[in-house]
């Protein structure tokens, strides 16, 4: 029997400051309490006692699969609790020890602890206010009763503040932040008084994200009840609620000790840090006995009618253990907590490399952006209750029907760790496509690894990873200037900025075809070169049989159709500022209506990809009229006024994308379904089967997909390489290719793409122009193209079939390209010649031939191809630009079927050791194998 | 007196026994009985399915209930079976009994075709008008066309019906989801032909515009003629994308239920230029054959886009709102009523928005001073769209379901979200979008029981006369009717389950309409919505012809002036 206790000044404070904070939050805790007792008299679930829906929704994500099953078993059966719950809390519950405090004569009281790292205990700032109580006291593990109640052998630590101390005082204090939250971090000396080792006790993880508990659910706390045995508490104590820093939840009889843990018992996770109970007051503020009198001095805990307990959320503990400032000498210790939260894991991701590296003019190899191959996955807490990290997969489900019904039903035991699984392309009818879904996995093993114990299911016929990662510009960003070296070029600069090269550019073109074709329409025209080559002016000029009328109509026709950007966002740069729609963008990546390229600052390199490939579309004048470096308006820019304002969606977090493919696969089905007339994208990667479906679903719906062929990579890469989509290449000032530009059998068009005149910004963050070079930028002189085009037959193409709409575009394109003399084969019929499209007929709806009427469905490439297609993929990125990989790349972590694949390709193609240059054949082997190239 | 006739611009009579049975072959072949009698609920089915959904599924106006109801004017509205409909795994009503194993009622073939992609939403749509001719042509019911629009000035005593087709989804005549596949499907023994299925088998469009064009000539060439076209349903065409809909699926969670989209499309001005100019040639001689379009189920959006094209086209052929209820609000008042909103991903990747209005309080009723409200989703007429029905001498015909009149839900408050297409959110909330919260957990919006009072009805018409009375100088009593939505998967009104309950309803609202009225102004202000004597009661005669003007004359009189293109 544990004795009753006066209150001390501490307990009143805390006390009463929870029932402030109690009271302030009357009407919810009302409202739950009542419906917690409609839910223990069985006339409401479990999960109808929140309106909070995004809390739900990630209660619900930690069951794991469909969302209607998952609150299926939060609901459970009353009274019913699995084992493995069970199991899990006396796993936590041996982390949670006795704190002894003591004073030079003896002991002065006690608290509960808990484990939270290798050596780091946390217990209330009001146990432990300062590194003084702390190194006094001793953390008590084991101070329990065994199984046939005898007494078990308590081991005993000190504390050792002196290496890592860090607390939030319980009281609030406005000039110490984020005071109030009643914690303190301690280390704890990892070997006891008597030699035992702290490490066989375990730690609890601390997960800050949402979704441990939801309001009616049980707690279970674990706690030294004023320094008695350790004992968890079972009764049916419901979480009432969530205040800004604490959670309350029903009052057991006694009041908790401080300090205790407690748990979601729907997930044995970590919810709070117990630190008061809170008193019932009369309309006076007294606290009330449980004989209804006001507490009177001298009264004990007991006497007290405690209604509810407060405890401490784990998300606001972690949040001021990342953001409270220590000690240097401190660091290492911090690092090792957030490295227990956090168990390190390594993935590769899929790169998307842009077509325009933002260099110039020099002959200069090598011009292309290259993208970091891997990222280390930090920074967000994992939960506690699962290891791993979320994977994603595209899988291929067999054809079988039996196989298919029985994935659906049975995936979440199929697939251990089944978050959640979809269809990819719910809408579509497209046989391949109707059987691919998405799958979400909670896992810490190598995603290739798991992907190929995917693929050996009966019922899948291919899985490959969609591989989430951070960022590059993340993890580079503390360090840009020195580890970025995106090119050789003398103007742009690692930082991302560049310097006018308008001589350079004179000096390597000024006798050029197209520049004296441009020279002659007045001086100054160089920067307009372009123009020329894809025969240009205005629509005047361009479409000179219409009618006045039928000119407004076509204005109207164009303002009314969308032209979708799937780029890394718009900017405010002036040159492009008014030709976006921003009521219509979206944002992929970060999930908002605002597509704006958060990254287009100065210090980040490549910024503003998106801003360089509209300004060729809608491009207008600087801001700046002074500046002698504006020209080069966008193609759908009349007298400075829009005809299409571009609609941007952002799908690439940076220009060096790394991000999922499902955010590309979502752009493009949302532009689909809006109603997307014509789409461009100027980045891609290496072909995968969601891309290919999601550019055959665009294609059957009659959306117009123009993409870039590639860069530097020589191969056309995905989405250019589908058949549905128009691939364009880049030629010069010459009306020749452009060297970098990729080339093959897919590539429909040529545009003018090397050393054109698109914005940047200078070191000094102004606004400028400079010459570029990409297939990026040959890509929206096509989609402009697309846009006139469709408007000016759109009375005619209503009665096309969708596809046909598409495959009328490219044979009226490729009837009307103008080929230079000595066209080299592998860049389509040649440049393409603005005004001839819009001027020949559209070809018959009989003589289209659909793009896949010959495709077969491929036998898909086996995991480990894909593997070692990745693999050599961002090897190649990495031999493009060294800088941006080399750092990471060594620690890609290649499954013995990748390596097994990567090892066949190397024997058959080369003699010599593959360290060498024949790395670059056997790669090349490789790819054009994946690319069917 | 002989016993009163009735009226109603929207119900499905056949609807339900055309999903009972798929036939290989056109036309039908069904007996006229069968086709005739009310849809048979077995007792498996009776099981599985709980009480509101059986109200649901329970017969409401097969061509019996017609007579025993005196329904003798009215429209027969096709909405041909949507895909979302056919979805077995989103665990609503369909995908339950999809699931069950059961043969009947439904017949799966319609289901499966629909799900895989076999069969033209079109198809389906000349399906059911053939089963409306051949009870025509067996005299079990009259279609309206104006080619005979004399008609109802001597009417016999069977339904005189004219034809609508609710969702633009009905033109399109490639296979479900299949835009570049024309639907062949459809096999027409010889000597069996007739000008639908010629005009189908031999004369394919990709074109929605053309579609209606061409099908309205058939339909004169055998006859018929249609009346409306709702432009949307109740879901997302990919294939054939005419304008935005409003969200109105509750019981199914379909990636397609979900609104995407902005206003009307080019496809769908094309479709609206067709529909106000149309003409077919008859022997020689082109005849206007108009179709009228129906604002019900488009989005706010939608409707707003439609009512600028048509000032700016100057069509004035009247609008109409078959099947509607009203939110209470005017679109800025609506606007201001907003709740909570929030993006939703949905799990093919497109956003949506979640949005939760407050309801407009219609008026409070009995000692307990229960609250009425109106249903406060966006698929329900805003002021301005009452004033633009009116406005236009157009006639707005009355939902009898009770989701749409305004029932009230005191369980969950997430019963009150709607969804709404993640563009026009920002079109109409452009400050709100900034502030969006990230996406929440989808909303379980189950019907629960709920006040099935006559009240709610009573409410939803006297906002439109309320609205008419105060904006426009029409004469609001004279352009309501009802237009139940029987049998298109409606919970109808306690009062009146089905078409034959119609006398039942003319009794409520000659009890309620003078309470609801004083309730009404109670709370909402605004002048006399009923003339009442200097005793303050309302005269007996005068209220039961406003009632039967409502259940019976406006629709008679406004049918009777389509017949003659409102000349």
């Amino acid at each position: 029997m544990t004795p009753s206790l006066p209150l001390d000044p501490t307990t009143l404070y805390l006390a009463d400051k929870a029932a402030t904070n109690y009271a302030a939050h009357a009407d919810e805790i009302d409202k739950i309490t009542r419906r917690i007792t409609e839910n223990r008299s069985g006339i409401r679930s479990l999960t109808d006692i929140t309106d909070d829906k995004s809390r739900l929704f990630k209660r619900a994500a930690r069951e794991g699969g469909q969302f209607e099953q998952a609150l299926e078993r939060i609901n459970g059966i009353p009274d019913f609790q699995d084992m493995a719950i069970l199991r899990k809390i006396v796993r936590a519950s041996t982390s949670v020890c006795r704190i002894i405090l003591q004073g030079p004569s003896g002991i002065t009281g006690y608290g509960t602890g808990c484990l939270i790292a290798p050596n780091v205990l946390i217990t209330n700032n009001h146990v432990f206010p300062n590194a003084g109580t702390a190194s006094r006291a001793i953390a008590q593990f084991n101070y329990e009763l065994g199984d046939n109640g005898q007494v078990l052998t308590p081991v005993s630590f000190r504390l050792r503040p002196d290496l890592f101390f860090l607390t939030s005082p319980y009281t609030e204090q406005a000039d110490v932040p984020f005071s109030g939250r009643d914690f303190t971090l301690v280390a704890v000396e990892p070997t006891s008084t008597d030699g035992g080792s702290l490490s066989q006790f375990g730690f609890i993880r601390l997960d800050a994200s949402l979704g441990k508990i939801i309001e009616g659910e049980n707690c279970v706390v674990i706690q030294h009840p004023k320094g008695d045995y350790k004992k968890v508490v079972l009764k049916d104590i419901r979480l009432i609620t969530f205040t800004d820093n604490f959670l309350i939840y029903e009052a057991d009889t006694q009041p908790g000790s401080s300090g205790s843990l407690v748990l979601g018992l729907g997930t044995a996770d970590a919810v709070a840090l117990h630190h008061s109970a809170v008193p019932r007051k009369d309309a006076n503020g007294n606290w009330l006995r449980k004989d209804g009198r006001p507490r009177q001095p001298g009264d004990t805990d007991d006497a007290i009618d405690w209604i509810g307990n407060e405890g401490v959320r784990v998300s606001c503990i972690v949040e001021a253990f990342n953001k409270l400032a220590i000690p240097e000498a401190m660091q290492p210790y911090r690092a090792k907590i957030v490295e227990a939260q956090t168990p390190p894991l390594v993935v590769n991701s899929p790169s998307i490399i842009s077509m325009s590296p933002p260099t110039l003019v020099s002959g200069n190899a090598p011009r292309a952006e290259a993208s970091p191959t891997t990222s280390a996955v930090s920074a967000a807490p994992l939960p506690a209750s699962t290891s791993g990290k979320l994977l994603y997969f595209e899988v291929l489900l067999t054809d079988q029907s039996s196989l298919q019904a029985d994935w659906a039903k049975r995936a979440n035991e199929l697939v251990p760790g089944l978050i959640d699984q979809t269809a990819l392309f719910p809408m579509s009818q497209e046989p391949v496509a109707r059987r691919m879904v998405y799958v979400t996995v909670r896992s810490s093993e190598n995603p290739w690894a798991l992907a190929a114990t995917i693929e050996g299911l009966p019922h899948v016929e291919a899985c490959r990873p969609d591989l989430q990662s951070l960022t590059d510009i993340g993890r580079n960003s503390a360090a840009t200037e020195a580890t970025i070296r995106i090119t050789e070029s003398e103007f742009v600069i690692n930082n991302g900025t560049a310097e006018p090269n308008e001589e350079k550019f004179l000096e390597n073109w000024g006798k050029s075809i197209q520049v004296q074709a441009a020279l002659s329409n007045g001086a100054g025209r160089q920067r307009w070169w372009h123009w020329s080559a894809i025969n240009w002016t205005n629509l005047n000029q361009g479409v000179p049989d219409l009618t006045e009328d039928e000119f407004r109509q076509l204005r109207e026709r164009l303002a009314q159709m969308r032209l979708i950007q799937l780029d890394t966002g718009y900017s405010d740069h002036s040159k492009v500022a008014d030709g976006y729609n921003t009521d219509l963008d979206f944002d992929f990546i970060d999930d908002d209506n605002d597509a704006q390229d958060e990254r287009a600052s100065v210090g980040i390199k490549f910024p503003y990809h998106g801003t360089r490939t509209a300004s060729l579309v809608v491009g207008g004048s600087l801001a700046d009229a002074t500046s002698k470096l504006d020209g080069n308006n966008g193609l759908l820019v009349e007298q400075g006024k829009c005809l299409t304002r571009l609609i941007p969606y952002r799908i690439a977090q940076s220009v060096i994308l790394i991000g999922r493919g499902k955010q590309v696969v979502d752009g493009v089905n949302y532009a689909i379904r809006s109603g997307a007339d014509v789409l461009f994208m100027c980045m891609g990667s290496y072909p995968r089967p969601m891309l290919e479906a999601i550019a055959r679903e665009a294609y059957e719906k009659g959306v117009i997909w123009v993409c870039a062929a590639g860069n530097e990579v020589g191969l056309v890469v995905a989405p250019a390489l589908y058949p549905g989509t128009i691939a364009v290449a880049a030629t010069n000032p010459e009306d020749k290719p452009w060297s970098g530009s990729s080339h093959g059998p897919t590539v429909d068009i040529a545009a003018p793409g090397e050393d054109v005149y698109v914005p940047f910004l200078d070191k000094k963050g102004q606004e400028i122009m400079v010459y570029g070079s990409g297939t990026s930028y040959a890509t929206p002189q096509v989609a402009s193209a697309a846009m006139l085009w469709k408007a000016r037959h759109s009375e005619e193409l209503s009665d096309y079939l969708p596809w046909q709409v598409v495959e009328a575009f490219r044979e009226t394109l490729k009837a009307s390209a103008r080929k230079p003399t000595g066209w080299p084969q592998g860049y389509g019929k040649g440049i393409i010649d603005i005004t001839e499209l819009l001027n020949i007929k559209l070809p018959p709806k009989n003589t289209l031939t659909h793009a896949y009427k010959n495709q077969k469905d491929a036998n898909p490439h086996s995991v480990g191809i894909a593997e070692a297609v990745h693999f050599i993929w961002n090897v190649f990125s990495k031999k493009v630009s060294p800088g941006a990989t080399e750092s990471t790349l060594g620690s890609v972590p290649l499954t013995q079927r990748g390596q097994q694949a990567l090892a066949a390709f190397s024997s058959s193609s080369s003699s010599g050791g593959r360290e060498s240059s024949s790395t670059m054949t056997d790669s090349d082997a490789l790819l054009r194998y994946y690319f069917n190239q | 007196m002989a016993s009163p006739v009735f009226f109603d611009f929207h119900l499905h009579p056949v609807f339900k026994k055309f999903i009972c049975k798929y036939e290989e072959s056109y036309p039908s072949t069904r007996s006229l009985d069968e086709l005739t009698g009310q849809f048979d609920l077995t007792s498996p089915l009776v099981k599985l399915l709980d009480e509101e959904l059986l109200h649901i599924l329970g017969s409401q106006s097969c061509i019996d209930q017609l007579n025993e109801g005196k329904l003798t004017v009215g429209v027969a509205a096709i909405a041909p079976i949507e895909r979302l409909f056919t979805n077995k795994a989103d665990g609503g009503m369909f995908g339950k009994i999809l699931n069950s194993g059961l043969t009947k009622p439904l017949d799966l073939t319609y289901m499966n075709n629909v799900r895989d992609g076999n069969v033209s939403y079109y198809q389906l749509f000349i399906r059911e008008v053939n089963i409306y001719k051949r009870l025509h042509e067996a005299g079990k019911i009259h279609m309206l066309t104006r080619q005979a629009p004399q008609v109802l000035n001597s009417p016999a005593p069977i339904p005189h019906l004219a034809l609508g087709l609710e969702g633009g989804h009905g033109l399109c005549r490639t296979l479900i989801g299949q835009p570049g596949k024309q639907d062949t499907s459809l096999t027409v023994p010889p000597g069996a032909e007739d000008s639908l299925s010629k005009d189908f088998t031999t004369a394919f469009t990709s074109n929605p515009a053309k579609s209606l064009q061409q099908v309205q000539q058939a339909l004169w060439e055998q006859e018929l003629d249609l009346c409306y076209l709702v432009l949307t349903h109740l879901s997302h065409i990919d294939e054939q994308l005419l304008a935005t809909h409003a969200y109105g699926m509750k019981m199914i969670k379909d990636v397609s239920s979900y609104p995407m989209g902005n206003g009307i499309t080019l496809k769908g001005r094309q479709v609206i230029d067709a529909a106000y100019t149309l003409e077919v040639t008859l022997n020689g001689t082109k005849t206007p054959a108009p179709v009228l379009i129906d604002i019900k189920h488009m989005s706010l959006k939608s409707r707003l886009d439609l009512y600028a094209y048509r000032k700016e086209k100057k069509y004035n052929l009247p609008l109409i709102a078959s099947h509607i209820g009203v939110t209470g609000y005017s679109v800025n008042a609506w606007k201001e009523a907003l709740n909570e909103a929030s993006t939703m991903r949905l799990s093919s990747g497109e956003p949506v928005v979640t949005i939760n209005v407050d309801r407009k309080t219609a008026g409070f009723w009995g000692f307990i001073n229960k609250e009425f409200t109106y249903n406060a989703w966006s698929i329900n007429l805003m002021d301005e769209d009452i004033e633009a029905v009116l406005v236009s001498n157009g006639l707005i015909g009355i939902s009898l379901d009770v989701r749409i009149l305004g029932w009230q839900d005191l369980l969950s408050k997430g019963d009150k979200d709607e969804f709404m297409s993640a563009e026009e959110f920002r079109f109409f909330f452009p400050e709100r979008a900034r502030q969006l919260v990230p996406p929440a957990v989808e909303s379980q919006l189950k019907p629960t029981r709920e006040e099935r009072h006559p009240l709610a009805l009573c409410f939803n018409i006297l906002h439109v006369v309320s609205v008419g009375l105060i904006r426009t100088d029409q004469k609001p009593w004279k352009q309501i009717c009802i237009g139940s939505d029987y049998d298109g998967l409606i919970n109808p009104v306690i009062n009146c389950r089905d078409v034959s309950q119609l006398s039942v309803l003319e009794e409520n609202l000659i009890r309620w309409l003078p309470v609801a009225e004083r309730a009404y102004r109670k709370e909402n202000g605004g002048g006399p919505l009923l003339d009442r004597q200097p005793n303050g009661e309302v005269e007996p005669a005068y209220l039961k012809g406003l009632v039967r003007d409502i259940l019976y004359t406006n629709g008679e009189q406004f049918m009777k002036r389509w017949l003659t293109n409102f000349q």
